[in-house]
């Protein structure tokens, strides 16, 4: 019973937060908003796999994804090829 | 290691989580996002240290490590809203007292 409602709540975050990736225009800085929204997702997908049992699985979902994001922060924000202004 | 301190780390640092997860699952229905780049100096001494930090707040929906400058002890962070060095890090205390 729990596990059904840990499971309605995190599927719930996972559609409400691809509603805003789909949804939200870009601007200034929207690159970082999104790889934040993306983390709600993947939060939710780790706590998914908790509850199916698969510890290791979201153990190497847990390392692995804020070097993920991290990469791509730091190449966004580093990038020669952006135009100015933008 | 210290235990106290990685025991503190865990608790408050899932707490952080759950809260921002939530904070976020919010604006993603209202759609108040507002992303801002703050930098932020740590008093974390050893790399590992600073390393485990930045990828704490990476983890965090709603802050996301950009840079980590190890000489100078700076982070640049974005932020999903503008928010204080307390609220985007709440556990570097814990960390702190993990690596001495």
């Amino acid at each position: 019973m729990l596990e059904d409602i840990v499971l309605i709540i995190a599927s719930l975050g996972i559609i409400f937060a691809s509603f805003r990736l789909w949804v939200e225009k870009d601007r200034k800085r929207m690159v970082y908003a999104r790889l934040h929204i993306v983390g709600v997702i993947d939060i939710a997908c780790i706590v998914i796999m908790l509850v199916f049992k698969q510890y290791l699985l979201a153990l190497t979902y847990f390392i692995l994804v804020p070097f993920a994001a991290h990469a791509i922060a730091n190449a966004d924000y580093h990038d020669e090829l952006k135009t100015k202004g933008v | 290691m210290n235990l106290f301190g990685l025991f503190g780390y865990i608790i408050v640092f899932l707490k952080a989580l759950g809260e921002a997860w939530v904070d976020v699952v919010k604006r993603s229905i209202d759609g108040k996002i507002d992303p801002e780049i703050i930098e932020i100096s740590t008093d974390i001494e050893s790399f590992k240290g600073q390393v485990l930090l930045a990828s704490s707040i990476t983890l965090t929906p709603g802050t996301l490590t950009i840079d980590l400058d190890s000489e100078k002890k700076t982070l640049k962070v974005a932020s999903i809203s503008p928010r204080t060095k307390d609220e985007i890090i709440p556990f570097e205390p814990y960390i702190k007292k993990m690596f001495n």
